[in-house]
């Protein structure tokens, strides 16, 4: 009988001090319907729950004293509540913290017409679950950022046909779910055209995330601009089969070191590579690299040479205003697939913003000449990078990395990737599975 | 003056026990709702939204069963292993195996139709998660060899096989080179019926009764308890150490490749790499199920619901209040740790005495 006393009496402890803390900050707001406008802004404002409950009384008054039947006019019936769900932490340093400067920024641009909120480190066979229930929090336009988040977003998709979803990096689209990407290819053959330049042993490393097309495209295209201005120069390549692991990312940049590659670029969601750059420059032995996906500069200011930025916000104005217009709804997504390059400016070269090549390096780049491969005639692989730039960010691209221009593009195997003429298009992009014939190394198992 | 002493408990009845879990659940509940007041949410909300919101809303509910299903089975055979006194913990590759298999019967029988199809997919997960276990079985009930080791290197050997076959020779064409397979055919598919998992509810409960069947009610059952309690008198009697541990690994393992086939026609109909994958971690959610359970079949059910609303609660603390995954860890440690705690009450009991 005696324990069950005492555990009567923790338990009844605990249950008055809950009751009696919660009716203290419960009693305060005035009448019901005013409590909840102020929970709904507060809800859907991305903040924690702390706001909700320490500020009701105080923001009750605000409203209260400010004339409420203008603001409920105005705004409330018409304002989209937005979610975005992401695989990683915001405050990780690369995909999910650039999809993130997105929200804010759509967030900031359509104060009046949205309301945004996010859901950070989703396991991505958990997806559905999360997505059901947001609907059920009644958000009506939700992202999901991870390709792993596809086939839980296409379930629900399917479910909810009055709710429009956005899939990023994926490829199944459904009358209520389209898909958006913002690629770097261009990016990488531009720091591949610096990178020639400036490797002195002819050997280029790369430390590379997972074997799948979007990994393989952009060791192509910076192969492809390495081989641009230095055509006996080979590009390395080391898989860390992982997009966020710091320790192996580091492991691999040293060991390329070690086989002679003095310049890196990666693919892999930590600025480690860099930081290794950095350290092996200040030893004395100059090692340069290349940003990946959010400004990285600050980590290497020595050695980071340029880099590739995303701007995921323009993807998202864009989708957010067309559905404010009511251009898409719930019933026209099928064919919305949204493969956003420099011309639409959701992308952008450089380690920094505004910074696109590290003013360090401007003169040696100067001073490399090379022939253009079009025109035949002499220029300076900085004017070269500029001149690139500004072709492949016109409205309509006079130039693609992957367009063969007088000599075929040959695969790693000898095989003819791209004839004289040509262009690989999108669908040959999206799925590209072999390397181009500068890459020493090898596409794991099982992919032809 | 007061003296509190703590005494030991010799004989405690049934009531008595399942009245202190429920309290100490209670109570974890408690000082979850108190550590949510420090943090600045308001309880109500978060209880109601957490523990209220399940019990009323059927598609909230669902998702609490879509966890517990899995991870009861698995639990259920790993109760009888851990009965035994051999602590596998390779569930997590049973399973991962036994979606393999199911999803080569479902490429391979394509043409099979619905009630058939699902029967074979489920046997041959089964089959799977049964010959994964065999391998650390015969290194055990032979060669002694530490089954802790050995299971959980074979969940490893588990995703890298999974790992090879969707790079390989199933990937899917159609998936723009990622290392995806094809979606298993329709006829493989277990839909709900009318919305309610009917299929894999009742696997579940079934599982449960043959479980209980197994433990409690046969002559192999009652090995494998002597063994558990003491093994020198169960060698010594005659039990075959070889048969017992080999038999409790393969049935476990049975039960793990079951539930690695029911995710796989029921929630993920493909295979993915590791971290989309049928298995999800919940292998080792199993070990804490069946432990929770105190190694009692019937018991699984409660424990397996009480971790399937756990990850449902997870995903409302996260998607529905907003609040970080710190919060979800507390609240899986708090509620994990009071139950735990209640042990402590069941073992021994407060003598309360007034001194003059």
């Amino acid at each position: 009988m005696k324990p069950q006393l005492i555990l009567a009496l923790v338990v009844v402890a605990i249950v008055a001090g809950g009751i009696g803390y919660s009716a203290g900050s419960l009693a305060a707001p005035p009448p019901k319907t005013v409590t909840q406008t102020v929970t709904t802004t507060v809800g859907g404002a991305t903040v924690t729950l702390t706001t909700t409950v320490t500020q009701p009384p105080r923001t009750v008054t605000t409203t209260v004293t400010a004339p409420p039947t203008t603001v409920t006019v105005t705004k409330p019936p018409e304002k989209i509540k937005v979610a975005f769900v992401y695989v990683g932490p915001i405050g990780d340093y690369g995909w999910t913290h650039a999809h993130d400067v997105g929200r804010r920024y759509i967030e900031s641009q359509f104060k009046d017409r949205v309301e945004t909120y996010y859901v950070e480190s989703v396991e991505e066979p958990k997806v559905y679950d999360v997505l059901k229930k947001l609907v059920n929090e009644g958000y009506k336009v939700i992202f999901t950022t991870s390709f792993g988040f596809m086939d839980g977003t296409l379930q629900a998709a399917k479910e909810f046909p009055n709710v429009i979803f956005f899939h990023c990096s994926g490829y199944e689209r459904w009358s209520n779910l389209g898909t958006y990407f913002a690629d770097l290819y261009q990016l990488y053959y531009l720091n591949g055209l610096m990178a020639g330049a400036l490797t002195k042993s002819g050997k280029v490393g790369y430390v590379a995330a997972h074997p799948i097309p979007e990994v393989v495209r952009h060791i192509d295209a910076f192969a492809l601009g390495v081989k641009e201005v230095n055509p006996k120069a080979k590009v390395h390549v080391v898989w860390i089969h992982a997009w966020y692991d710091p320790a192996k990312a580091r492991a691999a940049a040293e060991s390329l070191i070690a086989q002679g590659v003095d310049v890196l670029a990666f693919t892999e969601d930590s600025p480690a590579v860099i930081e290794v750059a950095q350290e092996y420059y200040k030893r004395g032995t100059p090692v340069y690299a290349f940003a990946h996906y959010s400004p990285m500069l600050k980590f290497g200011p020595d050695v980071v040479v340029s880099g590739q930025l995303v701007r995921w916000e323009s993807i998202y104005v864009d989708i957010i205003s067309k559905i404010i217009t009511g251009v898409y709804n719930t019933t026209n997504l099928r064919n919305v697939d949204y493969w956003w390059l420099l011309s639409e400016n959701a992308v952008e070269l450089g380690g920094d913003f505004g910074v696109p090549i590290n003013p360090k390096f401007i003169t040696p780049l100067k001073n490399f000449k090379v022939k253009e491969k079009i025109s035949g005639t002499e220029i300076s692989v900085y004017d070269l990078v500029m001149m690139r730039l500004k072709q492949m960010s016109e409205p309509r691209p006079s130039f693609d990395p992957f367009c063969a221009v007088n000599e075929p593009i040959i695969s790693q195997d000898g095989k003819v990737l791209v004839r004289p003429g040509e262009c690989l298009g999108h669908e040959a992009l999206w799925s590209i599975m072999s390397f181009v014939d500068n890459v020493v190394g090898s596409i794991p198992a099982g992919s032809s | 003056m007061f003296e509190i002493r703590i005494l030991r408990r010799y004989e405690i009845t049934n009531k008595l026990k399942s009245s202190i879990y429920v309290a100490s659940f209670i109570t974890g509940i408690l000082i979850f709702a108190l550590i949510e007041v420090i943090y600045g949410a308001n309880p109500y909300d978060v209880m109601s939204k957490l523990f209220v919101k399940p019990l009323t809303s059927y598609a909230d509910l669902q998702i609490t069963i879509r966890y517990a299903v899995p991870i009861g089975i698995m639990a259920l055979g790993l109760t009888l292993t851990y009965k035994s006194g051999i602590y596998s913990i390779g569930s997590e590759g049973q399973m991962a195996v036994g979606a393999i298999f199911a999803a080569w019967t479902a490429y391979a029988f394509n043409y099979i139709e619905p009630p058939t199809s699902i029967v074979i997919a489920l046997l041959a997960g089964a089959l799977g998660g049964l010959l994964w276990a065999l391998v650390p079985g015969i290194l055990k009930g032979l060669l002694n060899v530490n089954e802790v080791l050995t299971t959980l290197m074979f969940n490893f050997i588990a995703y890298s096989l999974t790992d090879y076959l969707i790079y390989g020779p199933w990937r899917s064409p159609r998936a723009y080179g990622f290392p995806l397979t094809e979606p298993i055919p329709k006829s493989y598919v277990i839909l709900p019926t009318d919305g309610i998992p009917v299929i894999n509810i009742s696997t579940f409960i079934l599982s449960v009764f043959l479980m209980y069947a197994i433990i409690k009610k046969s002559v192999f059952g009652y090995q494998v308890r002597a063994y558990g309690s003491n093994p020198t008198a169960a060698k010594s009697a005659g039990i075959s150490f070889l048969k017992v541990a080999l038999l409790c690994l393969a049935i476990s393992g049975a039960f793990a490749g079951l539930a690695g086939a029911l995710q796989l026609t029921s929630v993920h109909n493909r295979l993915g790499p590791k971290s989309w994958s049928v298995t999800e971690g919940l292998g080792y959610t199993a070990i804490v199920s069946a432990w929770l359970a105190r190694l009692e079949p019937w018991f699984v059910l409660p424990s397996a619901i009480l971790l399937g609303a756990l990850i449902n609660g997870g995903l409302t603390i996260k998607a529905v209040l907003g609040q970080p995954e710190g919060v979800v860890n507390i609240m899986n440690g708090v509620i994990l740790l009071s139950i735990i705690a209640a042990d402590f009450f069941i073992n021994y009991r407060f003598v309360i005495k007034v001194r003059e």
